[in-house]
């Protein structure tokens, strides 16, 4: 069964295989390049006391082409063996009637679809995790610039977690095209699925694997942003927005401005503490402090006038001795934790679904 | 023909047009309100100053679903290539139904035809559609963002038509050659993307002869050298470069031309390798202990160097034209594909 299970898989394996040495070759080719423009840009950096060029990361620019692709494909993969490697896998046979001949053989229906979910849904996760290794092999450079691999865009084109999203895109699809028993909705409906339980996991599920840390920082002119929100002339309503410290490579889930009860100030509090920011600032929008704080928190601000300036560190000054800043966050250092969780978290939910296919081939497939 | 065409085509149409029209609404639902937010906000700054807080605030609040909605435009051609073209004539080969299709009053070429040119209009209608409606829903966005009209070239106006007729036919192509379906799929999604790509690579910025100009390069200080460009606003830059009066390019090390080891600097001048040498400037044994004057000095012989910034762009005013040219070229290759197809199932045995 092991055999015929293989000659069946055989080119789909074939075209997989070939795909994943073309990458490595391509990845092989351009890696060291990547690592000594980034050896060399650090000494140069390093060299010129902090004052070349070099030190505005001339790596993120190198390969741009390559690593949009790589990551790209990284993301895609799982999905792509879902649809093409899972949802034909049981689809196909029960479509045609081929299953009626494979399941009058010596071999039980059960032992036949474990040999079929066991080789091919392996194969998955060989290949999503051997590429993705890959590609965080290939982009440790960047990843020392950019120092974001936690964040939710690309934790899960690092380390081994695109395996489990792959087994489960394969579990999914042949539990999707078992159910519908036509391979091409089979693949529609498997593309909508994945993509929609990823994203439910990655926003949702992902920041309390574990309960986040939160650290307590007090309120300075630099990390506060305030914000005034109303028609022109009139008071309007005012916010305080906190802005998060830089953590590099943490999972950063929030950042509020709260007292000692954890009560975030009210808008008319803020209105009476702070007048001068409703005569002197802005109708609405926002405006930025010399110091780099943010009057709501993103860098395309404009700069704000000297009044205005004063004013909003008298006000900041004024609140510090009340409120303070609580970052909440999941530290760099558990990254690999939270790559074994999700990847535990897809394989568990792979084999229910395995579970759930044997038990509906075994009662409900006639 | 055209009603059974029809009839084998309805439950896909149904499922799409449910989906189109489900975006639609939510399009015109946001957008309605996206642009109302824009003249309260962007519109209205211009009066009262302090422009650029009120542009970012609005992009900051509606960047991601423009993000969503430009990654939707870019997929679906893709998607009705694979899901529309590759199966609907590899499904009739692998079951056989051909056999009975082909028997009957209608000639292969005629069935063949019918079929191409239904779901083919069919999926130009759709990426049409939803090309309008994201177009239409990103213009205060795009406007507010200010990256020209070509940052967003692929996503926007009539391109994915053509790319959409193409993915179709590539699909039917396939899936006449290849007689399965998941692999006629397969086949479909890998020369798409590659044909896309080479498309974008080599072929767009040539599709008019780029308009090229040259200007003084001028290093105001060592920090950072910018390659300074005064181009007519929204304009797609497709390549930039420095070269030296010999007209011999300059590269950088990693850092750019910062990082240009500049070697040779003592009293007979001051050379710097791939750009050339300043003989007049003769820093003093003095000079050379101290940097402040050293950058002053070498910035002086990067100035008299003559060196000229080389920018090769197509101005904002090309993007309907390219646009036109791109979306006519895949339109052709969807046509030629589509005889190739026709003609292939005429000597299927």
């Amino acid at each position: 069964m092991i055999v015929f299970g293989w000659r069946q898989f055989r080119s789909q394996a074939t075209v997989g295989l070939a795909g994943l040495v073309v990458v490595a070759i391509v990845l092989a080719v351009t890696g060291p390049h990547l690592v000594n423009v980034y050896d060399t840009a650090v000494a140069a950096c390093k060299a010129s006391g902090g004052q070349s060029s070099a030190c505005t990361n001339p790596v993120t620019a190198t390969y741009k082409g390559v690593q949009i692709a790589v990551m790209a494909l990284v993301l895609v993969v799982p999905a792509l063996i879902g649809m093409f490697w899972g949802a034909p896998l049981i689809a196909h046979e029960l479509e045609t009637g081929t299953f009626r001949l494979a399941w009058t053989q010596s071999v039980s229906r059960r032992r036949w679809l474990f040999v079929k979910l066991g080789l091919v849904g392996l194969a998955s996760m060989v290949v999503a995790g051997a590429l993705s290794l890959m590609a965080t092999w290939w982009a440790s450079p960047l990843d020392k610039v950019n120092q974001n691999r936690f964040s939710a865009g690309s934790f899960a084109l690092h380390g081994f977690v695109p395996a489990g999203h792959a087994v489960f895109a394969f579990a999914l699809a042949a539990t999707v095209g078992l159910l519908m028993r036509r391979t091409l909705p089979a693949m529609a409906v498997t593309l909508a699925g994945f993509i929609a339980v990823r994203l439910g996991v990655t926003y949702w599920l992902r920041p309390h694997y574990m309960s986040p840390v939160t650290t307590t920082l007090p309120l300075t002119a630099s990390n506060t942003g305030f914000q005034l929100n109303g028609p022109m002339g009139a008071p309007g309503t005012a916010s305080l927005a906190a802005q998060a410290p830089n953590l590099p490579n943490a999972l950063v889930s929030g950042s509020n401005i709260v007292d000692k009860a954890g009560q975030s100030p009210t808008s008319a509090y803020l209105l009476h503490k702070c007048p001068e920011m409703v005569s002197g600032g802005p109708p609405t929008g926002t405006l930025k402090t010399s110091n780099g704080g943010l009057f709501s928190g993103h860098s395309a601000a404009v700069q704000a006038p000297a009044n205005v300036q004063n004013a909003f560190n008298q006000c900041i000054t004024t609140l510090s001795s009340k409120y303070h800043e609580v970052v909440t966050y999941q530290p760099a250092s558990r990254f690999w934790t939270f790559q074994t969780i999700e990847t535990a978290l897809f394989v568990v939910l792979a084999l229910a679904l395995a579970g759930g296919c044997a038990w509906w081939v075994r009662h409900r497939v006639s | 023909m055209l009603w059974l065409s029809f009839r084998q085509f309805r439950g896909q149409a149904a499922v799409v047009a449910a989906a189109l029209v489900a975006l639609a609404v939510l399009l015109v639902i946001v957008g309605l309100q996206a642009l109302d937010d824009y003249h309260a906000t962007v519109t209205s700054c211009v009066t009262s100053g302090g422009c650029s807080g009120a542009a970012a605030e609005f992009v900051h609040r509606y960047q991601q679903m423009g993000q969503w909605l430009s990654g939707l435009v870019l997929v679906v051609p893709g998607l009705v290539g694979i899901f529309w073209g590759a199966p609907l004539l590899a499904r009739e080969l692998e079951s056989g139904t051909f056999r009975l299709a082909w028997t009957q009053g209608v000639s292969r070429a005629r069935w063949t035809l019918c079929k191409l040119g239904l779901l083919g209009l069919a999926s130009m209608a759709v990426a049409g559609l939803c090309s309008l409606l994201v177009t239409w829903w990103s213009s205060p966005l795009d406007l507010a963002v200010g990256a020209g009209p070509f940052a967003n070239f692929d996503t926007r106006g009539i391109v994915p038509i053509g790319y959409a007729a193409f993915a179709f036919s590539l699909g039917v192509g396939m899936g006449a050659v290849m007689r399965r379906t998941v692999a006629a799929m397969g086949a479909t999604l890998v020369a798409f993307v590659g044909v896309r790509l080479a498309f974008m690579q080599w072929v767009r910025p040539h599709l008019m002869a780029p308009v090229v100009t040259r200007l003084p390069f001028r290093v105001n200080s060592l920090q950072r050298i910018q390659i300074g460009s005064h181009l007519p606003q929204g304009a797609w830059v497709v390549s930039q470069s420095v070269v030296n009066a010999a007209g011999q390019h300059i590269s950088g090390g990693p850092g750019g031309l910062l990082d240009i080891p500049v070697t040779n600097v003592g009293p007979g001048g001051i050379s710097i390798p791939g750009v050339g040498t300043c003989a007049n400037i003769r820093p003093t044994t003095a000079q050379l202990a101290q940097p402040q004057t050293m950058t002053g000095l070498i910035t002086r012989c990067f100035n008299q160097l003559h060196l000229t910034t080389v920018t090769t762009y197509q101005p904002a005013n090309r993007y309907w034209p390219l646009q036109t040219y791109e979306a006519l070229i895949f339109l052709a290759a969807a046509a030629a594909v589509g005889a190739f197809t026709v003609w292939w199932v005429r000597r299927i045995n």
